[in-house]
C-alpha cells in the first residue's frame, strides 16, 4: 500500500492526539466505529461558546484515518461549531489523497464528529 | 537490497518471502551466461548442447545433495508454486480415477497447495482439511486418523511460511507409507535450514524454491522417488522435456544458479541455522518487554529465521505503516493480495484484529546483529507510538456514552 505523502504527514502530527493528562470534565465526546471490525474514532470536544476551542482524538485504524483525525481536528480548531455541520468527507479525502476503498473507514471519523454535535446540543 | 515504497536502505528482514542472492550464485550464473553453454540443453546431440546438458545434470546433482535423493528424480519447474501443482494435479489426475479421488492436507498450507486442491474439489474430489492444534502443528495421528482406502496423496508443509512451525514430517512420512499413500512436502520454507532426507523422511515427492535459499527467482525443483512414482499427469504439453513431465527448454543459468544455491547451503547446514537462530532469539529478547506481545508457535519448534509476533492494541495496516524502515511482513490484508487477515492465524485462533496486527519478522544469511537492534528499536517504537492512539479508548467511549 502506497501513501501520499499528507497520509505519512498527518500521521507523525501527534498534536491533538488526546493525551493522559488531557481532562475529559466539561468537555462532549462522541465515538463511531468498533476496534474488532478494523475502526474506531472517538472525538473530545470543547467549546468555548459557539467556537471549538479543542477537539482532541483517539483512533483505532489504518493510517489514513489516524491522517484524516489528525488532519480535521486541525482544521477545526477554534472554528465555529457550524463548521462541524460542513464538513464534506469526500473533500476530506481528497485533501489527503485517500484512496475510494477507504471512504467507509473515513465515515467512521465523520460519524464520531456528528456524535459529538449531538452530544453538544442535548447538553 | 528489497524495498518497500521505494525504499531500498531498508532493513531487510522478510527473508521467508525472498532472499538476497548469494554472491557465488550470481557469479555461477554470470559464468554460465558468458560461457559457451548456451546451447539447447535437449539438442545435446552437439557440442554447445551437451555443454548446457552438463551444467545441468551438475545442478541435478548439487539438488539432490541436499535432499538425500536421486540426480534422476529432479523435474525443474518455475518455482515452488509451480512444482506444488504439478505434485498435487499430476497425482490426482494420473490416479484419481485408478486408484481414489481422496488427498489430505491443512487449513494452514500455503495456497499453492490449497488453490489446486480446491480445483480438485470442483472437478469431484474429495479433500479433508486438517486443523492444526494451536501452536500451527499437524499431529501424525491426525493424518493416520483421516487416511481412507481411496487416500492417494497426503501434501503437508515442512514449515509455515507466516509462522515458522516445523511439522514432523518424518513421522508423517511413516504414516504415509505404512498405508502405501503417497507423500507430498512442500519444503520451500526449510529447504537449507533444516536437514531433508527424502529418503529416511518417506517423502514421495518434494517442492522446492531457489529464491527462498539465496537463489534466483523463477526456478524450482519438484523432486520425485522415481522408485514409488513412475508419471505424473503434466500441467503443460509440448516437446516432452523432462520425460514429458514439463515441457519447455530448460534455463540453464537459473537452473546453474539454483544448484549453485543448493551446495551453499548444503555446507552450510551445521551453522547458519543456528546463527540465525541465535539472533532471532535476541530480537524477541529485546522486543518481548513491550506489553500485549504474542510470540505465535511459541511452544513449537520453529524454523531458525522467522518470528512471528501479535501485537494486541494497534491496527494491522497502520502498524506496518509506522514499521518504516523495515521491510516485513504482516498478518494485515493490506499486505497481501486478498481481502482477509491471515487464514493461518486466524486457524490458530487469533481473531481478525490480532491476526492483522502480527507481525513475521524473518532473518537470513546476511542479516546482521546490528540489523536485529536497530529492528528491535524501531519496533518498540512504532508499537509504543501507535498505542498512544488508544490510550484512552475506554474513557472516551464512556464519556461518550
Amino acid at each position: 500500500m502506497q501513501y501520499s505523502s499528507q497520509v505519512n504527514e498527518y500521521c507523525k502530527d501527534k498534536t491533538n492526539v488526546l493525551a493522559m493528562s488531557d481532562r475529559l470534565s466539561g468537555c462532549v465526546a462522541g465515538a463511531a466505529g468498533d476496534p474488532a471490525k478494523g475502526a474506531w474514532v472517538g472525538f473530545v470536544l470543547r467549546v468555548d461558546g459557539q467556537r471549538i476551542s479543542s477537539l482532541k482524538f483517539q483512533v483505532f485504524g489504518c493510517p489514513q484515518l489516524v491522517a484524516a483525525c489528525a488532519y480535521v481536528a486541525e482544521q477545526l480548531q477554534d472554528c465555529e461549531l457550524t463548521a462541524i455541520d460542513r464538513l464534506d468527507t469526500a473533500e476530506l479525502m481528497l485533501s489527503l489523497q485517500i484512496p475510494t476503498e477507504k471512504a467507509g473507514k473515513i465515515l467512521t471519523l465523520h460519524d464520531a464528529l456528528v456524535r459529538c454535535r449531538r452530544g453538544l446540543k442535548a447538553n | 537490497m528489497a524495498q518497500r515504497g521505494g525504499r531500498v536502505n531498508d532493513i531487510y528482514l522478510d527473508n521467508a518471502a525472498s532472499t538476497p542472492v548469494d554472491p557465488q550464485v550470481t557469479q555461477a550464473m554470470h559464468d554460465c551466461l558468458s560461457a559457451e553453454a548456451y546451447g539447447n540443453p535437449a539438442a545435446d546431440s552437439h557440442g554447445h548442447g551437451a555443454a548446457a546438458r552438463q551444467l545441468i545434470e551438475q545442478a541435478s546433482t548439487q539438488v539432490a545433495g541436499l535432499i538425500n535423493g536421486l540426480p534422476e528424480g529432479v523435474t525443474w519447474t518455475s518455482g515452488a508454486t509451480e512444482s506444488d501443482n504439478l505434485a498435487i494435479l499430476g497425482v490426482a489426475h494420473f490416479r484419481g480415477e485408478m486408484q481414489g479421488k481422496h488427498i489430505i492436507t491443512s487449513i494452514t498450507e500455503h495456497s499453492a497447495v490449497l488453490e489446486p486442491c480446491r480445483q480438485l474439489q470442483s472437478e469431484g474430489f474429495d479433500i479433508t482439511y486438517l486443523h492444526p492444534d494451536s501452536e500451527g502443528r499437524i499431529t501424525p495421528e491426525s493424518v493416520k486418523n483421516a487416511l481412507r482406502e481411496n487416500t492417494i496423496l497426503v501434501s503437508l508443509m515442512h514449515v509455515n511460511n507466516e509462522i515458522g512451525v516445523i511439522q514432523d514430517i518424518a513421522a508423517v512420512g511413516q504414516v504415509c507409507r505404512d498405508s502405501d499413500t503417497l507423500f507430498h512436502v512442500d519444503a520451500a520454507q526449510s529447504a537449507g535450514r533444516l536437514p531433508l532426507d527424502v529418503v529416511a523422511q518417506n517423502i514421495d515427492l518434494l517442492s522446492l524454491s531457489a529464491h527462498k535459499m539465496y537463489g534466483p527467482k523463477g526456478i524450482g525443483v519438484l523432486y520425485l522417488n522415481r522408485q514409488r512414482i513412475s508419471r505424473l499427469q503434466p500441467l503443460m504439453h509440448g516437446g516432452g522435456h523432462q520425460r514429458g513431465l514439463r515441457p519447455g527448454t530448460l534455463p540453464t543459468h537459473q537452473i546453474v544458479g539454483m544448484g549453485m544455491a543448493c551446495e551453499i547451503a548444503q555446507a552450510a547446514l551445521d551453522s547458519e541455522p543456528a546463527a540465525i537462530e541465535r539472533l532471532r532469539e535476541t530480537l524477541w529478547s529485546e522486543i518481548a518487554t513491550l506489553p500485549g506481545l504474542i510470540r505465535n508457535s511459541a511452544n513449537a519448534e520453529t524454523v531458525c529465521g522467522i518470528l512471528s509476533v501479535s501485537v494486541a492494541e494497534v491496527e494491522g495496516e497502520s502498524l506496518l505503516h509506522a514499521l518504516r524502515g523495515l521491510s516485513v511482513s504482516s498478518g494485515s490484508a493490506c499486505n497481501t493480495a486478498s481481502d482477509d487477515a491471515s487464514y493461518v492465524l486466524r486457524a490458530l485462533g487469533r481473531h481478525d484484529p490480532l491476526a492483522e496486527s502480527t507481525i513475521r519478522f524473518s532473518l537470513g544469511r546476511y542479516t546482521t546483529a546490528n540489523d536485529v537492534a536497530a529492528a528491535a528499536t524501531v519496533f518498540r517504537s512504532a508499537v509504543t507510538e501507535l498505542r498512544c492512539y488508544v490510550s484512552r479508548m475506554n474513557e472516551v467511549i464512556e464519556h461518550a456514552v
